[in-house]
Parts: structure tokens; sequence; C-alpha cells
């Protein structure tokens, strides 16, 4: 599944969240004042460090049929990952915009594949989200997908990882200079459970950030969803 | 007021309360530009700085205090997972170089003690 210079980013990546953890618990003085909050910290960590470990083993099973593709309805899909998300950061996730102004057609997808793509790519934003820079989630039709959008205002994506995602895959985590506080393990996941599930990733460069497109294809029966 | 430059929310977070607990003000940037911005607002005690930011990174804010003369005097201690062991950045005011590998609350105590006034 990975070759070495994979594996050593990915080793490189979920070592921050030891560090992380090794600094909270080092803070812990058990009088109190304060512990609340860090325990509060470490379990967001220790939770998003789980999702991505989850998610890395979930790449070796989808050979086995686990995943089945299935209709799904987006809107419900990107819902749930955005309570997750809120559960995670608190505060920080008013500072989304979420727009969709899809008709609620359904796709063919893995949900739990898609909830895990949208998921890597919103925790990226949301890092980088500030008061003035909200980072967004858009869900439209355009001809027949539905595009999934997660815009960031962080630096610009490196031309070597946008150039892999224009050939719709990033094939290893191999890239050492991604950019700081975004996870190039969450791409290469985003990567595989797209293809996976016949959608399209695609990076768009902004002058001030990022912004993923997940497209897949829309079913081409009528859904109840349409009606509602 | 302690700088503290970090673009590891968490890490950022536990120094600002090691600070807090010295009571001392800290003030947390993830990148060198906003950081810059606050020393011309004020000039720090000391600063305590990740060197891969996202952005320009340390050394950009490094050679931006060395700059000046109300600034170059500025105590720095780079916090980092990278081994800069054998390296001399004093002429940068970098009086310290914490591994964030092994690094201990008790170590940002050490130096706030020695250089924040």
């Amino acid at each position: 599944m990975l070759e070495v210079d994979g594996a050593s980013v990915v080793a490189r990546e979920l070592k921050r969240p030891l560090l992380e953890l090794r600094q909270l618990a080092l803070g812990f003085d058990g009088k109190g004042k304060g512990d609340e909050e860090i325990r509060t910290e470490m379990v967001g960590v220790a939770d998003r460090a789980m999702h991505q470990v989850d998610d890395l083993m979930k790449i070796q099973h989808l050979g086995n049929g686990d995943y089945k593709l299935e209709p799904v309805a987006v809107r419900a899909v990107c819902d749930d990952v955005l309570q997750e998300v809120a559960k995670l950061f608190g505060d920080k996730t008013c500072q989304m915009k979420v727009r969709y102004s899809n008709r609620q057609r359904l796709v063919m997808a893995n949900k739990e594949l898609l909830g895990s793509v949208v998921y890597n790519f919103l925790l990226d934003a949301t890092h980088y989200a500030s008061i003035d820079t909200k980072a967004e989630l858009k869900v439209r039709e355009v001809k027949n997908n539905v595009v999934v959008e997660v815009r960031d205002f962080g630096p610009a994506l490196p031309i070597k990882i946008w150039r892999e995602m224009k050939d719709s895959l990033v094939k290893q985590p191999n890239d050492m200079a991604m950019r700081p506080g975004s996870s190039v393990v969450g791409l290469f996941i985003a990567s595989k459970f797209s293809k996976y599930m016949n959608a399209k990733v695609e990076a768009v460069r902004h002058q001030d950030g990022t912004s993923f497109l997940i497209k897949l294809p829309t079913l081409r029966q009528m859904s109840i969803w349409e009606f509602r | 007021m302690i700088l503290v430059l970090d673009d590891d929310a968490v890490i950022g977070g536990c120094l600002l309360r090691i600070l807090k607990k010295k009571g001392k003000n800290g003030r947390l940037f993830n990148n060198a530009i906003e950081g810059i911005a606050a020393i011309s607002e004020e000039v720090p005690e000391m600063i305590f700085m990740d060197i891969f930011l996202t952005g320009p990174d340390g050394f950009t804010l490094l050679n931006e205090i060395a700059s000046y003369p109300d600034t170059m005097k500025i105590p720095v201690v780079i916090i980092s997972e990278k081994d800069f062991s054998g390296e001399n950045f004093s002429e940068y005011g970098v009086v310290g170089i914490l591994d964030k590998n092994t690094m201990k609350p008790k170590d940002i105590e050490k130096y706030v003690d020695e250089y924040a006034k």
C-alpha cells in the first residue's frame, strides 16, 4: 500500500498528535484549574488521530467489498461530518460558511467513505479558519455531478501536489513540503476513497488558499429526496 | 508580553498555559507575518517560536527583528522538532533551542525566569 517514503510521511504526521498529547499531559497538574480544558483537548487530539488511523486501515480493505456503493444523499453526509467536526473544534466551526444549492439528488457512493473525504478536507480548512477568513463548504450541482467544495484560506497548495490531483490521484503521501498544518495523509486518503467511489477529486489554487472539489456523478433515477 | 509563534494550536496553547502560570501575558500567532505585526505594536519581553510555520518561516521573523535596533535584542527561544544542535543563531538574539520531542514545562519556565523582564 505505502512505499517507504509514504510510510515515513505517515509516521511523521501521526507523530504530531503524540507530541501534542505529551505536552498536554505534562500540563495536567491535577489541581482542577484548567484541567477540564486540557482533558477536552486531549480527547480531541486522540479522536482526530484515531480517525486518520482508521481511514488508513480502511484503504487496505477497499478491495474486499467491505464498502458497498449505494445511493447516498450528499447533504445528509455533509451535515453528519459538520457535527463531527463541530465536536472537535467547538466555537471554531462558527467560522464556517455552509451553502447547499443542489437539489438533493442522490449519488452512488459509500456514506462512510464519502464522509471521510469531506472530513479530511474540512479538518484542514478549519485549521486555517480565522475571524476574517471563514472556511467554506458548498454543495452544488454541475451538469450530471454533485460537487462538494471545501474552500480554505491557508497557503497555496504546492504545485507538485496540485499536478498529482489533476491526474485525480495522490499516489503516495510523498511530499515532505506539504502546507504547514495541512495533512498530506488526509489528501492521500481522500484520493483513494474518491477513486473507489468513481468520484473525482480536484484542487483549485487561489491566491489566498485552496478549494478542494469532490465530483460525484448523480444517480439517473428520480429520488424521493427531490420532492422534499 | 511574551510572543509565542507556533502553527500547532495545541502546542501553542500549552505554552500559553505555562506562561499564564508564571503570571506572564502570552500572545499566540500561527505565522511570521502576524508575529511581525504584533512586534511592531509592542516589543515583547521575549519570543518562543517554532521555525517551520504556515507561510513565511521563522527565519523571516528572525531576520526582521535582527534588522532594527529596538528589536534586535529580544531574547528568542526556538522550539522545533528539527535537530538544531551545533547551530549558532546568537546573532539573531537566539538564547536557546528546545527540542519539541523532549521539552518540559520547566524548560520554558527556566527561560522565562532568566530572560523575561
